[in-house]
């Protein structure tokens, strides 16, 4: 099944394109802090460098002087690690949440249920400054904001599967096989679930790296950890003259989400393929 | 329609409602827990911007916010003055939580409904052209487009935005929403709203045009091979009719859904659109409340909120029932 | 790159104004053929929390409400007392008596009479329990007597030399009896919609966006002022606020609210003029402070030695582009009246602060590290210069081997990470010194003032018995060349002890348009009445 979904995911555009761009940035992040291994946070050279000024820093440099380009190469890394590590704190609340209310239905799912609507009612940005704020903006903090406040769509998908699952043959065949209902969840049921999941992860990588950039960008990034949304907020009083400190990262911040964006939606496609052909 | 629909809404309403109340509580509770666990109140930040102050005088203030009592105790009057309607009061504003959000609410709405008209009127635009002309090189440019603005961040958009048209060209204002000084009235002033209103409408609309464009074209692509558009054209109805009335009415239906999903989101955009420009709304209130520990402030902003999205999801679900009777009320 | 071409560029940013344009840039504001009309509009860096200086300090309160409640005296630009309410003072020989003449024919905003019974009112019930620095500033003061309705005689139980260094419309703004009498003065609704006798009237607040002031046409100074009125505007984007300026919605924008890169922009004198004055008031110090109750920053040796690690120069230059002085000590040099430059200073010396840590026992290991310290700072609320001297020490520490961790929380819990849990190394922020050092400066170094919960007050818990016996006698000694030298000896000590380090004393600065025009400058300018400014017409 799985070598269908990625010839699926092969033939697909979108796909390709997400990979292709998304590659590229995690070249940029390895190679990146090979060929820049200095500190971000270094006053390596003079202030505001426009790109171009000064071979030594061909991204120009902020108002401390710090090479711009080092920062690019230290925000790709914070991107990437809130993106993945959030998606997946976030799936893992989701499915588990999904999957209790979906199997076991009834109040359990009631109760579950009434969380995840919570959680989806409250504005989930203010929700998240509002746990960095409270706990000591840190990458760990972030992760978990952004985390905790994006599980909801995960649940009810995975919910919505396990209610459909759950009635099927060979589930009921293990059941009376007297299968246990942890390894009934584990081994049966959630790997048909994960497709869904898989998509909708993707999708909330991006979300993250958004995420993450926008709390930054208001202050509450980790003041230890250059990323791009730091980048931005400590260019953001000189915009008006320098609109290249903010403009470079902003435009990184675009093309990491676009690729996540085009994956998730390339994923969707070829794990779909009854809608590929309509 | 008969008449015994009727009650059938009223019912779903209660039903709604009552389901909602243990949400909302749920949400009060967790703010309010989360808060505690920060250190440091409003005291603190009173003294602190202060300059100085007297443990005395901190200590009075202490007693007069009622922070000296034991969580508990605190979240059980909390609880209560909600459940009646009493929003509390801010410490540091002086001035009472539903005073400070009303006042501020306005400005949001305005910000809000501008942007969700802009948004809309371009995604069903950019949806039904594509549709039109799908996978020619229209639908492919603005594939393009929505892709591209789905993935910006907000706040970057709106600051390019400044850098551009008020700071280089100058044709539009930067931030805030009047000419305060000008003192404008009647017509002028509407104009002026609008100037202001321009920039931060058309940031935060960017974002939900991408959703709007990208479901309504699905939807079209789906209906015109639905059995009612046959039959619409069997009739000898016009393209351009089948397009505008049938198909494009079919796509409301998960434009409306949308709508209700994205109504919790409103808040967070405004915080971030808000802070950029200026805009004096909500979100910024928000914002501001979190970094001076305003515990009630913030609290009663996230209920209001809360109420706010809860009252409108349902009022979705009712308008989708009522335009797609297949859906049952009670379901 | 070189440092030297590093410092070169540094110094072509805005070095400009450094050393030409202290003296001449502030001359600019000042006119003498006064224009009346217009609506000022002004912004300040943060919306205030309410409209009454006198029960919170915090100068955005103060830089509106000045222009609407009134002080004794106003200061002038060196810092000396001149009439505001009060028309003439006089201390007697013991110092144990201070009497005031009290301006005739002055009515407040709702028409009622001021008199020497709202001096009398405010002093007992606001400026000695409520007000910040009011309990130390009139601690001493025993009795109140009004023999008449023009004079107050404050009576002293020891003399407070500082006491007329301090009773501006920002350290003691006299408030109107009849309407604070009797009521909870914290919670009075009139907080928000003063009533006072200045030359504007509160009108309107609009809460998130502006306050609207208009002329008193009953002003006690005939003729003044020139203006129809006053907005402050909020524009909480600093980026926003430039392009306000430059767009004309914004004439004067007080107290650094815009950003100090964007200085450069508003160079050219015939559109606007930048006053470098108007804070020497508040006599603000940036400073590094440190937790000295624990290792390894309890050991003298180890805080001289990050003394000699940080270059204040650079700093000044990076952080600040030139617009502001090193600080040399605990003392501002605009103090200067008390300020001594004959200290003991630390000159950026990365060997000599090897070998002092090498003295105190901390040794590199392989990988070149000594040990770990967290520096605090008001993060998302506080002033990007606040984070950038954070960022800037913590790479020149990492030259002597000291790692430093950042936390840049909110400021309810930064405040108490500091002031409440004392759970912290390192502390970077800025405070105001003001005019006089036993109000300003004490409160950082009294063993007494190390108060658990209490921001602001002794939070490096230094504790020094010979220091405190100094600062005391220096409080009460009403002969001034005697209190000098006792202030010389306390900055001398605080140098050799470092509790914390004085970094660089900023320049507050306001930025107008050309056409904003006052009669005369004053040191207090961030809490001007603006009875005497004007705008030009547009030309």
């Amino acid at each position: 099944m799985y070598r269908i979904i990625l010839e699926h995911i092969l033939q697909n555009r979108a796909a390709i394109a997400g990979l292709l761009l998304l590659v590229a940035v995690i070249l940029i992040a390895v190679l990146g802090s090979f060929y820049l291994p200095g500190d971000p946070w270094e006053m390596a050279n003079a202030p505001m460098l426009w790109p171009g000024d000064d071979p030594d820093s061909p991204l120009g440099t902020d108002i401390m002087g710090r090479d711009i380009a080092t920062g690019m190469v230290s925000g790709a890394k914070v991107s990437l690690l809130v993106g993945f590590a959030s998606a997946f704190i976030s799936a893992l609340v989701g499915i588990t949440f999904g999957a209790l209310g979906g199997f076991y239905r009834g109040w359990v799912d009631a109760f579950l249920m009434r969380i995840t609507e919570l959680f989806q009612t409250v504005p989930q940005f203010v929700l998240a400054v509002v746990l960095v704020a409270v706990f000591k903006p840190s990458v760990v903090t972030a992760v978990f904001a952004i985390g905790i406040v994006s599980w909801p769509p995960t649940a009810r998908l995975v919910r919505s599967a396990f209610l459909v699952l759950r009635e099927r043959e060979f589930v009921l065949a293990a059941r009376t096989l007297g299968m246990s209902d942890p390894r009934l969840i584990l081994t049966q049921l959630l790997p048909n679930a994960l497709p869904p999941v898989i998509v909708i992860s993707a999708l909330n990588i991006a979300t993250a790296i958004l995420t993450e950039a926008s709390l930054s960008f208001l202050g509450l990034g980790d003041p230890n950890v250059m990323s791009w949304g730091t980048i931005i907020g400590n260019g953001r009083e000189q915009v008006v003259d320098a609109w290249y400190i903010c403009g470079i990262p902003g435009i990184a911040i675009l093309v990491v989400v676009l690729a996540f964006n085009l994956l998730g939606e390339g994923l969707n496609d070829a794990l779909n393929p009854q809608l590929h052909k309509r | 329609m008969s008449s015994s629909h009727f009650p059938t809404v009223l019912k779903f309403l209660r039903r709604r409602l009552w389901l909602a109340v243990p949400v909302i509580a749920g949400i009060a509770i967790l703010n309010f827990l989360i808060l505690q666990l920060a250190p440091g109140d409003v005291v603190d930040v009173l003294a602190g911007e202060a300059g100085a102050a007297t443990p005395e005088y901190m200590a009075q203030l202490r007693t007069e916010f009622g922070l000296d009592r034991p969580i508990y105790v605190q979240l059980v009057f909390y609880l209560k003055s909600v459940f009646t309607l009493d929003l509390g009061f801010s410490f540091r504003q002086n001035m009472p939580v539903l005073t400070l959000i009303l006042d501020r609410l306005p400005a949001t709405l305005l910000l809000m409904l501008t942007a969700m008209g802009i948004a809309l009127v371009a995604g069903l635009a950019l949806g039904v052209i594509s549709s039109l002309y799908v996978h020619r090189w229209a639908d492919r440019l603005i594939a393009v487009f929505v892709l591209i603005t789905y993935a910006l961040p907000t706040f970057w958009l709106g600051l390019m935005a400044i850098v551009l048209f008020s700071g280089r060209l100058g044709w539009l204002p930067s931030g805030n929403m009047t000419d305060i000084s000008a003192d404008y009235t009647g017509l002028t002033y509407a104009w002026d709203v609008t100037r202001h209103a321009i920039l931060p409408a058309a940031t935060l609309a960017t974002f939900y045009l991408a959703v709007y464009a990208k479901l309504v074209r699905t939807a079209m692509l789906e209906s015109y091979g639905a059995d009612f558009i046959r039959t619409a054209r069997a009739k000898g109805a016009t393209e351009t009719r089948i397009t505008l009335f049938h198909a494009l009415r079919n796509a409301l239906l998960p434009l409306l859904t949308m709508l209700g999903l994205q109504v919790s989101s409103i808040l967070s955009g405004a915080v971030l659109v808000e802070s950029v420009f200026s805009w004096p709304g909500l979100g910024r209130l928000a914002f501001e409340s979190i970094l001076a520990r305003d515990l009630n402030l913030l609290l009663g902003i996230l209920l209001f909120s809360s109420v706010v999205v809860t009252l409108i999801n349902i009022c979705v679900d009712a308008v989708y029932a009522f335009l797609d009777p297949r859906i049952e009320l009670q379901h | 790159m070189s440092v030297q071409t590093l410092l070169h560029a540094v110094s072509n940013l805005g070095a400009a104004f450094l050393i030409a344009g202290f003296s001449t840039a502030n001359a600019q504001t000042v006119g003498d053929t006064p224009v009346y009309g217009g609506i000022l509009n002004i912004t300040v860096p943060t919306e205030p929390v309410g409209l009454n200086s006198g029960i919170n300090t915090t100068m955005f309160i103060g830089e509106v409400s000045s222009k609407i409640v009134e002080g004794l005296v106003a200061f002038d630009v060196n810092l000396n007392p001149v009439p505001a309410l009060a028309t003439k003072w006089e201390v007697s020989p013991d110092g144990l008596t201070l009497s005031f003449d009290l301006r005739q024919g002055v009515k407040w905003h709702d028409g009622k009479d001021f008199t020497a019974a709202d001096v009398e009112f405010t002093l007992k019930e606001v400026w000695q329990k409520l007000h910040p620095f009011g309990k130390s500033a009139f601690g001493n003061v025993t009795k109140v007597d009004t023999p008449n309705p023009h004079k107050v005689i404050l009576h002293l139980s020891a003399p407070a030399p500082y006491i007329l260094n301090y009773i501006n419309t920002y350290g003691a703004q006299v408030l109107p009896r009849h309407i604070y009498e009797g009521t909870d003065i914290v919670n009075n609704p009139y907080n928000t919609k003063p009533v006072g006798t200045g030359p504007f009237v509160f009108k309107e607040w609009v809460k998130g966006s502006h306050i609207r002031l208009e002329k008193n046409p009953n002003y006690w100074q005939k003729g003044q002022p020139f203006l129809d009125g006053i907005v402050f505007k909020f524009i909480p984007d600093s980026a926003a606020r430039i392009v306000a300026l430059k767009a004309g919605e914004l004439d004067v924008v007080l107290g650094s609210a815009l950003p100090v890169t964007s200085l450069q922009q508003f160079e050219d004198k015939s559109k606007y003029s930048i006053n470098l004055i108007d804070g020497n008031y508040l006599a603000t110090i940036a400073f590094l402070q440190f937790n000295v109750r624990n290792k390894p920053l309890s050991d003298v040796r180890v805080r001289q030695a990050i003394a000699h690690a940080i270059n204040k120069q650079t700093l000044l230059k990076l952080v600040y582009l030139g617009y502001g002085k090193v600080a040399t000590g605990p003392v501002p040099s605009s103090v200067s009246k008390y300020y001594s430059a004959d200290t003991r200073q630390y000159a950026p010396d990365l060997e000599r602060a090897a070998q002092l840590l090498d003295e105190a026992g901390y040794k590199t290991d392989k990988s070149g590290k000594r040990f770990k310290l967290r520096l605090i700072h008001d993060g998302a609320g506080g002033s990007p210069q606040n984070i950038r001297t954070a960022e800037f020490t913590k790479q020149a520490l990492s030259k002597i081997g000291v790692e430093v961790e950042l936390q840049g929380p909110d400021f309810a819990t930064f405040l108490r990470y500091v002031f409440t849990e004392q759970d912290y190394d390192m502390m970077n922020s800025s405070m105001h010194r003001l005019p006089d050092p036993t109000l300003g400066v004490q409160r950082i170094f009294w063993t007494q003032n190390i108060r658990k919960g209490v921001p602001w007050t002794n939070g490096s818990g230094y504790s020094n018995p010979k220091l405190d016996a100094i600062m005391e006698q220096a409080a009460a000694e009403p002969d001034e060349v005697r209190r000098k030298a006792l202030i010389k000896d306390w900055q001398q000590i605080v140098q050799e002890d470092v509790p914390l380090l004085e970094l660089v004393e900023p320049v507050w600065y306001t930025v107008s348009t050309a056409r904003f025009k006052k009669l005369a400058l004053q040191a207090d300018g961030l809490f001007a009445s603006y009875a005497d400014a004007w705008l030009e017409p547009k030309k």
